[in-house]
């Protein structure tokens, strides 16, 4: 498929050839897709063949077919959730979608590192989110396309087996480096911060940022053996002396205030391996679709919807997640 | 390449920090910095056999994948 982005009636097309598809959309364009072997989320940004676009009607298309031996649709509540890597294809992958606020995507951005197997199966996909006029006012929802139900919370997945002689690896891309100033560490994990220890003196985290006139669009970065992890910021509430988070912060992890970056595009491109193989899926933060300003721009090659927070095994920030697949 | 034995003091020696590897394979990276949470709150020695095991088992799971493997050359040649 040369072109990710469909129309409802191209869709509804694959749909009865029988293919498997995951979906990415405004709700109500997914709500006209006819019942099948697909999952959905919403979210009207994307990342085309043509560059970034914000569109009401198109559907981003993310075919699992070719190296595919089997898919099976899964859906998990906020309790269950945490069987989602026991629950993976031996050889295969699992894309998964939340919707944004809802119970289960605070208890997967939490808990999932400590889940029965967390990391041992490839686990990427996606938080799905809204128009940003309609933040506070409509909700994420997914899909189950099996049975056309739009949940509000809960998590729809394919688990992918694939074919002979193919593996999944998933990556990350991060454009944000840890910048010079102090380390910053947290009490409890969570989503929100009052106190924090910078540069190993406890201090309230919003105030300091205030006082500090640190520009949060730049988000917290952690150094996970070399990889880097970002955690964005979503308000400082100086007056109230609350910092809120898109994920959470998490207890023993040091962070760091990530150093501005020029131009996004350019800093991307410098970062793309050469050895990237076939890329299967991928998707991009709303946040560096914003701050960086890619309606119109090109990320290389990767395409796919852009979101309100990416999965790449567990829950990332300002981060392009992607996956290969492999010859083994 | 070869998958260090369960007992090789190397999965050990990385949930708990006392050695530090540059690694490629993104889950192992992951889950180390999981591991390593876990020691910071409990480091008796059956919770780093079992967190050494975990790791273990990460690798030998995907022991095929071209980052993993090349992971595993270099672990290899660790003592």
């Amino acid at each position: 498929m040369s072109n990710p982005l469909q129309t409802v009636a191209e869709v509804a097309s694959l749909i009865q050839e029988g293919k498997s598809l995951a979906l990415a959309g405004d709700e109500a364009v997914l709500r006209q897709v006819p019942r099948g072997n697909w999952i959905g989320g919403t979210i009207p940004y994307f990342i085309g063949a043509a560059g970034g676009v914000c569109s009401r009607e198109a559907i981003h298309v993310t075919l699992l077919e070719q190296d595919v031996q089997s898919v099976q649709i899964a859906r998990y509540d906020a309790r269950s959730i945490d069987r989602v890597y026991v629950d993976g294809a031996a050889a295969g992958y699992s894309l998964m979608i939340i919707p944004a606020e809802s119970p289960s995507h605070l208890r997967f951005a939490l808990g999932a590192p400590g889940f029965d197997r967390f990391a041992h199966r490839p686990l990427v996909g996606w938080i799905a989110g809204v128009h940003l006029g309609e933040l506070g006012k409509a909700a994420a929802r997914v899909f189950d396309g099996r049975t056309g139900e739009a949940m509000s919370d809960g998590a729809v997945v394919m688990h992918v087996r694939l074919a002979a002689g193919k593996a999944a690896e998933l990556a990350i891309l991060n454009i944000f480096e840890m910048g010079d100033g102090p380390g910053i560490e947290f009490e409890r994990d969570g989503f929100e911060a009052r106190e924090a220890r910078v540069g190993g003196n406890r201090v309230n985290l919003a105030k300091w940022l205030d006082d500090h006139q640190v520009d949060t669009r730049l988000p917290l970065v952690a150094d996970y053996l070399g990889t880097r992890v970002n955690v964005s910021f979503q308000s400082v509430d100086a007056a109230a002396g609350v910092v809120r988070f898109y994920a959470p912060v998490f207890v023993g992890v040091s962070y760091r205030h990530a150093r501005p970056v020029a131009d996004y595009v350019t800093a991307f491109m410098q970062q793309v391996p050469a050895d990237i193989g076939r890329v299967a899926f991928s998707c991009n933060c709303i946040l560096n679709y914003l701050y960086s300003e890619l309606e119109g721009k090109r990320t290389g090659g990767f395409t796919g919807p852009v979101t309100f927070g990416e999965i790449a095994y567990q829950l990332v920030n300002q981060t392009l997640a992607y996956l290969m697949i492999r010859d083994v | 390449m070869t998958l260090p034995q369960p007992s090789h003091p190397i999965w050990s020696d990385l949930v708990t920090g006392r050695r530090d590897i540059p690694l490629e394979f993104l889950a192992a990276k992951m889950l180390i910095v999981r591991l390593r949470m876990v020691m910071h709150g409990d480091a008796r020695p059956a919770t780093e056999l079992r967190c050494a095991m975990e790791l273990y088992r990460l690798y030998a799971e995907n022991a095929g994948l071209p980052s993993a493997r090349r992971d595993l050359e270099k672990l290899g040649t660790e003592r």
